[in-house]
């Protein structure tokens, strides 16, 4: 690790900053007519689901297990994670939520949107965190780490827009709301600024509780929306949503390795 | 310009780009006004770094270049 120059100091807070602004690439939903948004966002829930699920299996985990060392341990901790976003649900639901049907009423926000905020946000938190650490060890590698998490932010910011849509917020609201929690990358990088030897430890847990809540996410909330229409057309176009999701997330991972390599 | 320099008018110009995608989104009056406070400190904190410190440190270089004697210095990273 090297001292905390300037150039690591303001390079990782412009980097945190420029993640946060890339949260707004799902704005192109606030443009769009009623009907149009309602034949989109079933298509961006399976983008939603594949990157999510491209993100925690072939990206989080592996890269806890390379961190850790142990598959036992990270398994166990996903497990962990998963149950405690079930209870975290269970709770949402108690303390706001009378409505348990995946159709939101009028002006109501569904668990599937709070719990993709609570997801997304510790998401964002560990890529803080990852731009960061990397920074203290190189600038250079700061930036190759910040391309990568931006490339893989933007899909998955689309799909969080879907999913938020879908959770019963307007779409201002939800561009917005999925930039509030894009901010958690500066308090990633904060952290890791002011703590950098708790932080990279952090990481072994951080991680695969990340991965754990978007498992949850995508296998409890959002694969149910997804059932809720069963023509041929919406399961061929959201089938191509949910695998081009993972296809997405399995590029980038390579993507990320040669930059990283080079 | 220096590279602290630079880094702060990066970190400003993701800040008021931020801030303007904000105003734009937000609907309630009262943080369509915190965001517009928010855009006028920034854009004073740089244009205020601008006329202190970049202004002068160019007219000095333009003004001295003629002087075969003269090395702009770096202010950040040399030692005075």
């Amino acid at each position: 690790m090297t001292t905390l120059s300037y150039e690591v100091i303001f390079g990782a807070l412009a980097a945190g900053l420029l993640v946060s602004l890339v949260s707004f690439s799902g704005w192109f939903v606030i443009g769009l007519s009623a009907q149009r948004l309602h034949s989109l966002v079933p298509n961006l829930v399976a983008l939603a689901v594949g990157v999510l699920l491209g993100d925690a299996f072939i990206h989080l985990i592996p890269d806890a297990v390379t961190r850790q060392g142990s598959v036992r341990e990270v398994c166990l901790t996903v497990l962990v994670g998963m149950f405690v976003f079930f209870m975290l649900e269970k709770l949402v639901r108690w303390r706001h939520d009378h409505n348990t049907d995946i159709s939101p009423v009028a002006n109501e926000i569904l668990p599937l949107a709070k719990m993709n905020l609570i997801g997304d946000a510790i998401h964002n938190f560990v890529d803080g965190i990852l731009i960061a650490g990397s920074f203290l060890v190189d600038p250079a590698l700061g930036f190759t780490t910040t391309i990568a998490i931006i490339a893989h932010e933007i899909p998955q910011e689309l799909g969080d827009v879907g999913a938020l849509l879908r959770g019963g917020f307007k779409p201002r609201q939800a561009v917005l709301f999925n930039f509030y929690c894009s901010l958690t990358v500066l308090l990633g990088v904060m952290f890791t600024l002011l703590l950098s030897q708790i932080a990279e430890s952090s990481l072994t847990l951080l991680l695969p509780i990340a991965a754990s809540g978007f498992i949850y996410i995508a296998a409890s909330d959002l694969i149910p929306v997804l059932h809720e229409r069963s023509s041929l057309m919406q399961l061929s176009s959201q089938s191509l949503a949910f695998a081009l999701g993972i296809g997405f997330m399995k590029f980038i991972v390579l993507f990320e390795q040669t930059l990283l390599v080079a | 310009m220096n590279s602290l320099d630079s880094w702060l008018y990066i970190i400003g110009i993701e800040l008021l780009a931020i801030l303007a995608c904000v105003w734009r989104l937000s609907q309630e009056a009262t943080i369509k006004r915190r965001v517009r406070q928010g855009i006028l400190l920034v854009l004073g904190f740089m244009l205020a770094h601008v006329f202190t410190h970049l202004l002068p440190n160019a007219m000095a270089c333009f003004i001295f270049s003629s002087y075969h004697q003269f090395a702009p210095r770096n202010l950040w990273n040399d030692p005075l």
